[in-house]
């Protein structure tokens, strides 16, 4: 791998390395999936194109989700060329841009054109995941077991996770949306699939309201199902 | 030669046949009345007073003229009114509707000692504009960018309670992570500071800082916000005299430094330059701007 080099803050792992380093695919699939690290995730974005993902989970009757590009794509936005006392414009723009349709003049935003995907379709991944599906059962095992391992816990974690459950996700970042979708598994057996894919209207960078006011809500609706 | 005081000794001494009378009427000693006429009549090059007889009697030249003499005499004496009338004519003058009624009746009064006269007209920061544009007023105190102020009012948070740190951060409003759904405190923008040179720095603050949108809000007027203010923790966005007036407590802001800025806008650009000139430090109580430098 060559170092990612990056110094501005929000990536991790690699994309911050400033040497060279050989690593394993079964580690870059670690620190891709627990700490959203990008570079690795392209790494094996060019072994698996986003084309090739897109095909695999369609035909494991998963169509919801749609991955159309790979993440250095995904992260040269308008945020990238602006420096950080200025990079609150890219948010003005991300949330002013937005097209009739759920288009938006930022392509990255564009539903049409970017990764995509809608909460159900998060949720019947993570349903295949956990319960018998056509994912191998080994594949899921290690999906499940990454996601335990995600050290991204500042959202949803902190409402789901205690000494009597455990909290599995993936978080998504890019500009003034914020997504998770995890798994919260109770010791008496109960498992509860989350996801929660936001996008704010407040054109600031660091939000922790808002990553507060998300894990309420997914908190507060998780509790009204246990108690059904 | 003074032509229109020779022309209104002639006249008068003509009407009144006596140089001693007509002297009194012009309100000079007759020495002077006689010298203006005589000086009149040798630019003139004719006599216009018969002087060998007694009393003042005309010349035919001297009949002659004193028509046209009187129309200059009448027609000198209107523009004199005219003169005394334009300057009584009020300045109608758009003043932002924060003023109060003591500082406003101040800067008229001493308005009257400079020689203006001034009508107010109370209005929200972009009505003044649009007033002074379509010349429904003669002069407007409007919103100047901070460079270019003539009058400048820092602007602080107040506040219903006395709060013991120095200076207000907006930070300190923003909840705490174990705060539970609380009732936040809000920070008021009054209608006069609806400009985005206060209000688009202080909405940027708030987003940095991380509050809610919802607490950092324009009202609709002066007197809403003041209630809010009165009755719970929230702040108001004001100058130090504003908050003095409403009974609150002021303090600097910790973030940014907010300033009121305020130019004269004119549709003569001479009004604007007098009221300027004369009425500078009246103008700045009416704001509540302390000196050149506040």
């Amino acid at each position: 791998m060559r170092p990612g080099g990056i110094t501005t803050p929000g990536p991790t792992g690699l994309s911050r390395f400033r040497h060279p380093a050989r690593i394993a695919i079964d580690d870059l699939l670690y620190l891709s999936t627990a700490l959203s690290d990008s570079t690795a995730a392209d790494a094996l974005f060019a072994l698996t194109p986003p084309a090739e993902v897109s095909a695999v989970l369609h035909g494991l009757g998963l169509r919801g989700i749609t991955v159309r590009h790979t993440m250095q794509e995904l992260v040269e936005t308008p945020a990238e060329r602006l420096d950080s006392a200025d990079v609150h414009l890219a948010y003005v723009l991300a949330i002013e841009a937005g097209t009739a349709g759920r288009g938006h003049r930022i392509p990255q935003l564009d539903v049409t054109r970017a990764n995509s995907g809608s909460a159900r379709a998060f949720i019947e991944l993570l349903q295949a995941l956990w319960t018998p599906s056509p994912i191998d059962s080994g594949v899921a095992e290690r999906v499940r077991t990454l996601m335990a391992t995600n050290l991204l816990r500042h959202r949803l974690a902190p409402d789901f996770s205690s000494d009597a459950s455990r909290w599995s996700s993936k978080t998504g970042t890019l500009l003034n949306l914020r997504h998770e979708v995890g798994v919260v598994e109770h010791a008496d057996g109960q498992v509860f699939g989350v996801a929660v894919l936001t996008e704010s209207r407040v054109p600031a960078v660091s939000q922790p309201g808002a990553e507060a006011l998300m894990a309420q809500v997914a908190r507060t609706l998780r509790d009204r199902l246990r108690h059904l | 030669m003074d032509v229109l005081g020779a022309w209104r000794a002639f006249v008068n001494v003509s009407e009144r046949g006596s140089f001693t009378e007509g002297a009194a009427a012009t309100r000079v000693p007759q020495s002077v009345a006689s010298r203006r006429i005589a000086a009149l009549e040798k630019h003139l090059g004719e006599r216009l007073f018969d002087r060998s007889s007694r009393g003042a009697m005309l010349t035919q030249f001297g009949r002659d003229m004193l028509p046209s003499a009187k129309r200059l005499v009448h027609l000198a004496d209107d523009m004199e009114h005219e003169a005394e009338r334009a300057k009584l004519s009020p300045l109608r003058l758009a003043v932002p509707d924060i003023c109060t009624v003591r500082d406003l009746a101040r800067l008229d009064a001493e308005a009257r000692r400079n020689g203006i006269y001034l009508d107010f007209h109370a209005a929200p920061p972009a009505e003044r504009a649009e007033l002074v544009r379509s010349r429904e007023v003669r002069a407007a105190l409007t919103v100047a960018s901070p460079s270019d102020a003539v009058w400048s009012v820092r602007l602080g948070l107040a506040g219903a309670t006395d709060r013991l740190a120095e200076t207000v951060y907006v930070e300190t409003l923003r909840a705490g992570r174990a705060a539970q759904s609380s009732r936040r405190s809000r920070i008021w923008i009054q209608p006069e500071d609806d400009v985005p040179h206060i209000r688009d720095r202080m909405f940027r603050t708030r987003d940095a800082v991380g509050l809610q949108p919802a607490q950092v809000t324009v009202s609709t007027t002066l007197t809403a916000a003041t209630a809010e203010v009165l009755g719970s923790t929230d702040l108001l966005l004001c100058s130090v005299r504003q908050a003095e007036e409403l009974g609150l407590h002021w303090r600097p802001v910790g973030e940014i430094r907010l300033v009121r800025s305020f130019g004269v806008s004119a549709a003569v650009g001479d009004d604007a330059e007098r009221i300027q000139a004369r009425l500078w430090h009246a103008i700045a109580r009416c704001l509540g701007a302390r000196d050149r430098d506040a």
